[in-house]
C-alpha cells in the first residue's frame, strides 16, 4: 500500500536528541511532537503519578515563557496543543499553520532546556490540586471509574511497573514535592531521553537548521539510566474481585496477562479481539447481544505497553441474575474457538480490513502522523514502520489466532464484578 | 546564539483559502455539496435529516434515538447481521445518531470500497426492515443504556439542567427520553417516524474525499432516485420557552465526591456571523486560556477545567458554562464565575480582543485539515443556513469587531442575577454554604422540592 510508505529522515543531535522529520505539503499545516522516554511504569511505590503530574507541570512556564503562556501562544497563532501521559512515556504536541513552526520549537526548546528556572512551590501546589480534581473528576466521581485500577492491581502484582494507575494515588499525589520535581526533571527531561518529530508542510534543512538552533545547546544532564523491566512479577493463578459501586447496571471483567508491544504475537491478539467482538457477527456479541440477548454489550481488547500487556474481556447483562451464565458462554466460546477444527478466514479477512481501513485513516492528519513516527521511533528504532506494522496482519491465520488463544487465555486471570451498590 | 527572550516572528503569509465546494441535488430533491480531497484514499458522507428529537411526541420521547439504533439493524435482502457483516468486511465506519434538531448518516470508507458502501447505506435509509424481534432487542438494549448513564453525574447533571434552564420547551429533554417514554414507545411508532420523517426533501448530503463530483453525484442517484417522498405527517414542537427563574439550584446526589456546576444564561437568537459573541465567548471561557479556566483551574487550582460556549440551534440559543470541583469548593466555584461574569462585563482589554480574533483567523488551515473536519464544517455551514460562502470574507469580517462591540455585548448579557447556576452534589457532605442567597432544592425533572 503506497499510501502506507511515509518518508521520513532521521537525525541526531550532538547533545543526543533524536530528530525525525517529515514533508507533507499537502495542507498548510506542521506537527511538533516530542516522546520523552519516561512514563508511569517509571513511578515508584509511594510516588505514583508523578510522570502524569510532571506533563502538567511543563505547561506551568519555564525561563523565558510565562506560566500558562504555552496554550495562549500556540491558541494565538492558531494552533492547539497538549500532553499526555502513558505507561511508557510522556509526549507533548503542537498543531500550527505551517508559518509558525518556529514558535513551537522556541517553546518546546525552552521547556526543555530552561524549566526548572521558573519552576516554584506554587505553580506545583496549585497543578497537585488541578491533578486531584482531574483524578476526582475522571476516575473517582465515574461509575465504572476505578475499574482500569483494581483490574491492573490484580493483574500485574506488585512490584510490577503497570500495578500503579497513570494518575496516581490521591496520597502520593499530595505529598509530591519541589525537590521531587527536580529531581525528577533531572532525570528524565534531557536531550538523549527525547525523540523530536517534526512532520507537514516543512523544508528538511529549514526544519533541521531551526531544530539545531533551538535544541543544540541545551545540555545533556540525564540523571539515571533505563529502569530494569526485565523479570516482572507474573498472574500465577485466578484472583476474583467484587466491587460494589455507586451504579445502576453491573459490568463484568476478565482479564489475562499477555506481551509487550510489538512482540510477535501482537496482531493475533488485536485480530483475536476482533474476532471475538469487532462487530455484530463476532462470537461473543451474536452470541451474548444477539443470540441470547443476555448482554446489552461485550467487547474484547488489548491493553499492550513496551513492558507488557493485557487481553480484556467485559460485558454488560442486562440482568444481574444472568452473570454466571454470562460466564459460562463466554469460556464455552473461547473453549470452541481454540478446539474448533473450523477456519476463521472470513473472520480474520474482516478484521484486516478494518485494520487497513484504521491505518489508512490514522495517518490522515498530520498530527497523528508525527505521534506515530514518534512512536514506531521508540519502539522499533524507525521511524517509517507504517507499512511493515500494516503487513504483519496479512500474516495472521486461523492457526496463529487458535494458538495466541490457547496460550493467553488460560486458567490464570482475574475476575471482576462491578455491582450496584443497593444489591450488596 | 538565538534570542530565547521573545517569541519568533511568523514565518510570511499562508493565503489559506477555504476549499472548493461543488453543490448540485438528485432527481428526488435531496440537496448535495462536495469538496474534492485527494489527499488520503478516504471519502467521507453524511446525510443529515432535520428532523431530531424535539418532533418526538412527548409521550414517546426517544423514539427518534430508538429509530437511529432500529434502522441499520436489517435492510434491503439483507438481515440484521448480514448488513452488518456487508459492511464490516468493507473496514468501512458508519455511524448513526440524533440530536435535538437533526438525524446524522457518517460513512467513511476507503475510496475503493465507497460504491458498495454508499449503496448498502442508501438500503439502510430506504428500505429498513424495522421487525418485532430486532425493536425488543433494541428498545431493551435502549432501556438498559439509559439506567447505566443515569448513575454518572454529568449525565444527571445535563439532564436536570435542560430542564431548568428551557422549562417545557422540547430541547430541555434529552434525546434518551426518559424511561417511562421510551417504555411506551411500540414497533408502529418507529415505523410511523420514519414514514413521516426520512424524508429526501428534509435531507442534506455533504461529501469530502477522494472522489470527482460527477462520479460522486453519479453514483448517489443511482443509489438514491428510490427513496420517495413520505407523508410528512409532521407534529409540531413546543419551541416556546418556559424557562425557570433566575437563581441557585440544587439537586442532591449522594455518594458523589464531586460538584457538577452548570450556569446559563438564555439569549436572543445568536448564530455563527455574530463575531461579537464569538470573540466575546473566547474570551470569556471558550478555551484553556480564558478567564474562567484561567481562574478557577491556574490561579484557584479548584478544578481540572472550566468552559463555556454559545449553545447555538435553530429555534434558540443560550450561553452555558460547566465545570467539576471539589465538594469543599462548590460555593467558592459559584463565587467565582459570579466575579468572572461582574468583571468581563465591566473591563475587555484591547489586547484579549487581538488574542481572540488572531485565534479565530489563524485558525482555518487547522479546522479543515482532514475529510471529517472539512465535512463537519460544510454540513454546519448548510444545517445551520449559514452559506458556502460563509469564509470567503471571514478575515475582514472578524477584524471589522471592535472593542466596543464586544464590550456591548459582554455588559447586556453578562448580568449574573439573569443566570440560573445549578449544581449537583453530595447533600451531605458540603462544608459551607456561602453564597447570602436562597438555593433551591429540585428534583431530577427540575421540579423544586425545597429550599435550602
Amino acid at each position: 500500500m503506497k499510501t502506507l510508505d511515509i518518508e521520513s529522515s532521521s537525525h541526531k543531535l550532538s547533545n543526543g536528541l533524536e530528530v525525525v522529520l517529515h514533508k507533507d505539503s499537502s495542507v498548510p499545516v506542521v506537527a511538533v511532537n516530542i516522546w520523552y522516554k519516561v512514563g508511569a511504569a517509571n513511578d515508584k511505590v509511594g510516588k505514583t503519578g508523578y510522570a502524569h503530574l510532571f506533563e502538567h507541570l511543563m505547561f506551568q512556564g519555564s525561563q523565558n515563557i510565562p506560566k500558562e503562556a504555552h496554550f495562549r501562544y500556540i491558541q494565538e497563532a492558531g494552533g492547539s496543543a497538549n500532553g499526555s501521559t502513558s505507561r511508557d512515556r510522556t509526549n507533548y504536541y503542537e498543531s500550527l499553520p505551517s508559518n509558525q513552526l518556529e514558535l513551537a520549537l522556541w517553546l518546546e526548546s525552552d521547556r526543555m532546556g530552561f524549566l526548572l528556572e521558573a519552576l516554584s512551590e506554587e505553580k506545583l501546589e496549585n497543578q497537585k490540586s488541578v491533578v486531584i480534581n482531574e483524578r476526582l473528576e475522571h476516575y473517582d466521581n465515574q461509575p465504572y471509574g476505578l475499574v482500569g485500577e483494581k483490574l491492573n492491581s490484580l493483574l500485574f502484582p506488585f512490584g510490577h511497573p503497570h500495578h500503579f494507575p497513570v494518575i496516581g494515588y490521591l496520597d502520593d499525589i499530595k505529598k509530591f514535592s519541589l525537590e521531587d520535581a527536580k529531581r525528577y526533571f533531572k532525570n528524565y527531561y534531557s536531550p538523549t531521553n527525547a525523540i523530536l518529530t517534526v512532520a507537514g508542510d516543512i523544508d528538511y534543512d529549514n526544519a533541521l537548521n531551526l531544530i539545531q538552533n533551538y535544541f543544540g545547546d541545551i545540555n545533556n544532564e540525564m540523571g539515571i539510566a533505563e529502569e530494569n523491566f526485565a523479570s516482572l512479577p507474573k498472574l500465577e493463578d485466578y484472583k476474583y474481585l467484587e466491587h460494589f459501586d455507586k451504579v445502576n447496571v453491573p459490568q463484568i471483567y476478565f482479564g489475562w496477562r499477555t506481551n509487550k508491544l510489538f512482540h510477535e504475537d501482537e496482531v493475533d491478539l488485536h485480530t483475536l479481539a476482533f474476532i471475538l467482538s469487532g462487530n455484530k457477527n463476532s462470537l461473543l456479541t451474536k452470541k451474548l447481544v444477539y443470540d441470547t440477548q443476555l448482554c446489552q454489550r461485550v467487547s474484547a481488547q488489548n491493553d499492550l505497553s513496551k513492558y507488557d500487556g493485557s487481553f480484556l474481556i467485559s460485558a454488560t447483562p442486562k440482568n444481574i441474575n444472568d452473570i454466571e451464565q454470562i460466564k459460562k458462554n463466554i469460556f464455552e466460546i473461547i473453549e470452541n474457538l481454540i478446539s474448533s477444527n473450523g477456519t476463521l478466514d472470513k473472520e480474520i479477512a474482516t478484521a484486516v480490513n478494518n485494520f487497513k481501513f484504521q491505518f489508512v485513516h490514522s495517518i490522515e492528519k498530520i498530527s497523528t502522523r508525527a505521534d506515530l513516527l514518534s512512536s514506531y521511533k521508540y519502539y522499533v528504532d524507525e521511524p517509517n514502520w507504517f507499512l511493515q506494522d500494516y503487513e504483519r496482519f496479512n500474516k495472521v491465520t486461523t492457526e496463529s489466532v487458535k494458538r495466541i488463544a490457547k496460550k493467553y487465555l488460560n486458567k490464570n486471570f482475574v475476575e471482576l464484578r462491578v455491582l450496584p451498590k443497593n444489591d450488596k | 546564539m538565538i534570542n530565547r527572550t521573545t517569541a519568533p516572528r511568523v514565518n510570511g503569509e499562508l493565503g489559506f483559502k477555504f476549499p472548493e465546494l461543488k453543490t448540485t441535488s438528485t432527481s428526488n430533491g435531496i440537496k448535495i455539496i462536495s469538496s474534492f480531497k485527494p489527499s488520503a484514499p478516504l471519502i467521507n458522507f453524511r446525510l443529515t435529516i432535520r428532523k431530531g428529537s424535539i418532533y418526538d411526541l412527548p409521550e414517546l420521547n426517544g423514539t427518534s434515538l430508538l429509530t437511529t439504533r432500529m434502522i441499520d439493524e436489517g435492510a434491503g435482502k439483507y438481515d440484521s447481521l448480514e448488513l452488518n457483516q456487508e459492511i464490516s468486511y468493507l473496514g468501512t465506519h458508519l455511524s448513526i445518531n440524533c440530536d435535538n434538531e437533526n438525524i446524522y448518516f457518517s460513512l467513511t470508507s476507503l475510496s475503493e470500497y465507497f460504491e458498495q458502501s454508499l449503496y448498502l447505506l442508501s438500503e439502510i435509509i430506504k428500505n429498513p426492515h424495522f421487525t418485532q424481534d430486532d425493536f425488543d432487542r433494541e428498545k431493551d438494549t435502549l432501556l438498559n443504556s439509559l439506567k447505566l448513564v443515569q448513575a454518572y453525574p454529568d449525565f444527571i447533571a445535563e439532564d436536570s439542567f435542560k430542564k431548568l434552564m428551557f422549562g417545557n420547551n422540547n430541547y430541555g429533554i434529552d434525546i434518551f427520553g426518559d424511561l417511562t417514554t421510551l417504555s411506551n414507545i411500540t414497533l408502529q411508532d418507529i415505523k410511523d417516524l420514519y414514514k413521516n420523517y426520512y424524508s429526501p426533501t428534509d435531507a442534506i448530503i455533504t461529501v469530502v474525499g477522494n472522489i470527482e463530483s460527477k462520479l460522486l453525484l453519479d453514483s448517489i442517484e443511482k443509489h438514491f432516485v428510490g427513496w420517495i417522498n413520505n407523508s410528512l405527517n409532521s407534529f409540531q414542537p413546543n419551541l416556546e420557552l418556559t424557562p425557570t427563574l433566575p437563581g441557585t439550584y440544587f439537586l442532591n446526589f449522594p455518594g458523589s465526591v464531586q460538584s457538577e456546576i452548570r450556569v446559563g444564561l438564555l439569549t436572543p437568537q445568536i448564530d455563527l456571523n455574530n463575531y461579537p459573541a464569538i470573540l466575546l465567548n473566547i474570551i470569556f471561557g471558550g478555551d484553556i486560556s480564558s478567564r474562567l479556566n484561567q481562574v478557577l483551574r491556574e490561579k484557584e487550582g479548584i478544578t481540572y477545567g472550566a468552559y463555556s460556549y454559545f449553545e447555538i440551534m435553530q429555534n434558540i440559543s443560550a450561553l452555558l458554562i460547566s465545570t467539576s470541583v471539589d465538594l469543599i469548593n462548590s460555593f467558592k466555584a459559584i463565587n467565582l464565575i459570579k466575579q468572572v461574569i461582574d468583571d468581563i462585563r465591566k473591563n475587555i482589554t484591547e489586547e484579549e480582543l487581538s488574542y481572540a480574533k488572531s485565534k479565530l483567523i489563524n485558525k482555518l488551515p487547522l479546522r479543515f485539515e482532514s475529510i471529517l473536519n472539512l465535512n463537519s464544517s460544510i454540513n454546519h455551514l448548510e444545517i445551520m443556513g449559514l452559506g458556502l460562502d460563509y469564509y470567503d470574507n471571514y478575515t475582514a469580517k472578524i477584524n471589522s469587531v471592535s472593542l466596543n462591540d464586544v464590550q456591548n455585548l459582554a455588559s447586556e448579557l453578562f448580568v449574573k442575577e439573569n443566570f440560573i447556576f445549578f449544581l449537583t452534589g453530595d447533600k451531605e457532605k458540603f462544608f459551607e454554604i456561602n453564597l447570602n442567597e436562597e438555593i433551591f432544592e429540585v428534583d431530577s425533572s427540575g421540579g423544586i422540592i425545597n429550599s435550602l
